[in-house]
């Protein structure tokens, strides 16, 4: 790649003039999110002939198409990080995993994650949120799709039939052991029975966690590939295996009328409006990302809340217990399966990136310190101020649902648990 | 090629492009006219002969001097019928094979030689960076591209060694209005490290983020400038305090528990005992070094840890470092 595809005239570029509006990152509209559209398609050569390449292009007609031998060394040439992201983020590759198709989520130095897996149906995505760790994970940020689908779901079944129904995960925030939960001879919880009337049951404890959207959002490109279906399918066949879709998209059209059995959660990722607003561009709105939760839930799916990665700014109290509020008013909490909270981390690469991006976001102006495992987060006060408020705020809501924090050290972890 | 007398009032020194060839930087003729006055030119400059008229390829600063010496005509090689790449590639190699580059002058190498190749940023790395010294990668190329925007000061600070291309390089996220005021408040005189000034600018930068201003709000704060109107202070001195103050401001919580910390473990100091905290309070344990040159020192520094544990000391600074409120 070494001319300019957006044809940004070079003199611009040297004299380090503002961007044209054509490539500026434009905070996300307040209603009716834009679905993905590239303006211009890779395909590896050996991807080519493969069905899904043809039905996502069958669509795309007008794009121009170029044929490339690998996904990878794909980064653009453009000066300036923005306009190298820009530039990336509006296209889009069509390609054919190899290796490792289903990932074994590792270890972090805090916890341990057994038989959980990221599916690796795409690489990058074409929602820009600045606080991406994918920014310092990836060599670019080309939203790639992955072509070899049947090779993907052929090796989700096989880790599914190698492993044996049995269940050994356990959550510290469950409320399982609670005392005023008390189980029948079923082993059940009147909680649990009133939740299996509306909704298919959500197997309490599986064995195998499968997460679709850690590389991408898990519906990005739904409306190009129809990911959703066969994996939905896949999943509910099987009782001892869940499949979580994180996103922050409200195209949730192919979700709809699917027999998925109960084995699949749909998640959304959700901040203050102003936060989405400010950092999580071309997403769906707050009350887009609402609504599509409510669809879902009305189609029998179970919902997870992601409140991760929380966002320190100086208004957080005010928006984050307001949008705690809206979730619970309109979604039913009996049919949330579980909610995790984080707050924002970035490793030193993702700090660099965001402070050269966004000449020292908005972002990075909480008290964010170095901790052990070299990420940077908010100084632990502060941390354990937000986790237990909005955790407050959420048990007025929802005092049963199973919490979880994510990528925490176990001092704070304890702590709220407390 | 035979070297020619050409007029020097035909040699471009005035329109926009007139040094489009020149790397050197900068290009004060100054040390040069003496020497030229006493032992006359040694050297032909080469000039480039466009539509009647002659652009400097190398030698600007002999050419410079001899006009200033009020010669009429200057000893050249002329170069006819060459491409601009030729050209730029022939000052390049020249200059190369000289004195080392200084940051300035690689910046306008790689200015030149991305205008001419249309901002193929993988032929600048690949082919330019090597022979400047440069890493080959994106962000070096953009580094050096980025001091085009520099005051001349600064430029010439940067050409002369005064200021590294590391610390020029931290200022580039700023806003072009914020640059100045952030490199006159840490580097030059301050003798800021590089460690010191990016911790600086982070601070700075991110206070400004977070109170909705620009630097040079932060800047102008009368806790600032007070700092810089005080004259019993040294420059260092002064890049000290200010780290002080923005480091205080820009983490108001940490600042507020580290120095509770210190005043709580103050007490035990004299009989010394250090009690140290984990970087930034995160992690579990305390570190509690005894220092004893004798063994009563051992018995008193163990009576003034349980006298410690009675008034409810330690608890205290494991609240601390769990992060609670302490009283």
């Amino acid at each position: 790649m070494t001319k300019s595809e957006v044809g940004l005239a070079l003199t611009d570029v040297l004299e380090f003039k503002a961007l044209p509006a054509q490539v500026r990152l434009r905070p996300s509209p307040i209603l009716n999110m834009k679905l993905f559209h590239p303006n211009v398609i890779f395909v590896e050569r050996r991807a080519r002939d493969y069905p899904m390449t043809r039905e996502i292009l069958r669509p795309l007609s007008e794009i121009p198409v170029r044929e490339i031998d690998s996904h990878q060394n794909l980064a653009s040439q453009e000066f300036g990080v923005n306009r190298r992201i820009a530039n990336e983020k509006r296209s889009l590759i069509l390609a054919v995993k190899e290796g490792e198709l289903v990932k074994q989520v590792e270890r972090d130095l805090f916890r341990s994650t057994p038989n959980e897996y990221y599916i690796i149906h795409s690489l990058g995505c074409p929602f820009d949120c600045e606080y991406c760790f994918l920014y310092d994970y990836l060599d670019h940020q080309r939203p790639t799709v992955f072509v070899n689908l049947p090779d993907i779901l052929k090796r989700i079944e096989e880790i599914i039939n190698a492993s044996s129904p049995m269940s050994f995960w356990k959550n510290p925030f469950s409320h399982e052991d609670d005392l005023e939960l008390k189980k029948d001879s079923s082993g059940m919880t009147d909680s649990d029975e009133e939740i299996q009337s509306l909704a298919p049951p959500l197997s309490p404890s599986p064995s195998l966690f499968f997460h679709a959207g850690e590389f991408s959002d898990a519906l990005a490109y739904d409306h190009l590939t129809n990911l959703s279906q066969p994996l939905v399918e896949l999943f509910a066949k099987h009782q001892h295996a869940r499949l979580e879709m994180r996103t922050k998209s409200d195209y949730i059209d192919n979700l709809i009328g699917l027999n998925h059995n109960g084995q699949t959660v749909i998640s959304w990722t959700f901040n203050p409006q102003e936060v989405a607003a400010r950092i999580e561009h071309q997403t769906a709105s707050l009350d887009e990302r609402i609504h599509a939760a409510q669809k879902v839930q009305a189609a029998g799916y179970w919902v997870g809340l992601r409140f991760d990665p929380i966002v320190w700014y100086p208004e957080w109290q005010t928006g984050y217990k307001a949008m705690i509020k809206k979730i619970f008013t309109a979604l039913d909490s009996k049919k949330i399966s579980d909610i995790s909270l984080g707050m924002f981390r970035a490793t030193p690469g993702l700090r660099r990136v965001i402070q050269h991006r966004l000449r020292h976001s908005w972002l990075l102006a909480g008290e964010m310190i170095q901790c052990e495992d070299k990420k940077y987060r908010y100084f632990k006060p502060i941390r354990l101020e937000m986790y237990r408020a909005i955790l407050g705020w959420i048990r007025e809501f929802a005092p049963e649902v199973k919490v979880e924090l994510c990528m925490e050290a176990p001092e704070v972890e304890e702590k709220i648990k407390r | 090629m035979r070297i020619e007398n050409i007029a020097i009032a035909d040699i471009d020194l005035t329109s926009p492009s007139w040094d489009d060839f020149i790397f050197t930087y900068p290009q004060n003729p100054a040390p040069l006219v003496e020497s030229i006055r006493a032992v006359e030119l040694q050297q032909p400059i080469v000039v480039a002969e466009f539509e009647q008229q002659y652009k400097i390829v190398i030698g600007v600063r002999r050419l410079l001097a001899c006009k200033e010496l009020g010669w009429k005509k200057i000893p050249s090689l002329v170069r006819r019928d060459e491409t601009r790449e030729n050209l730029l590639w022939l000052s390049l190699q020249e200059k190369v094979g000289g004195r080392p580059l200084n940051a300035m002058e690689k910046s306008r190498v790689l200015q030149r030689f991305a205008i001419l190749w249309h901002g193929d940023l993988e032929r600048l790395q690949k082919e330019i960076c090597p022979l400047l010294d440069i890493p080959p990668t994106i962000e070096a190329v953009e580094t050096y591209l980025f001091f085009k925007e520099f005051s001349e000061k600064h430029q010439d600070d940067l050409a002369a060694g005064r200021l590294t291309p590391q610390h020029a390089e931290l200022l580039r996220p700023l806003r072009p209005e914020d640059r100045r005021m952030t490199a006159d408040k840490l580097f030059g005189e301050h003798r800021v490290s590089l460690q010191e000034a990016r911790e600086m600018v982070d601070n700075v930068s991110s206070l400004a983020a977070r109170d909705g201003v620009r630097v040079n709000d932060i800047f102008d704060r009368p806790q600032i400038k007070e700092i810089f109107v005080n004259e019993s202070w040294t420059p260092r001195q002064r890049a000290g305090q200010l780290r002080t103050y923005l480091q205080h401001e820009r983490f108001p919580r940490l600042s507020d528990t580290e120095e509770k910390f210190a005043k709580l473990a103050e007490s035990l100091e004299k009989q010394k005992i250090s009690v140290r905290p984990p970087r930034f309070f995160e992690g579990n344990e305390l570190t509690v070094t005894v220092r004893a040159g004798e063994a009563e020192e051992i018995s008193a520094a163990i009576t003034a840890m349980q006298d410690a544990a009675k008034r409810g000391l330690w608890k205290k600074l494991f609240a601390l470092l769990q992060g609670e409120e302490v009283s």
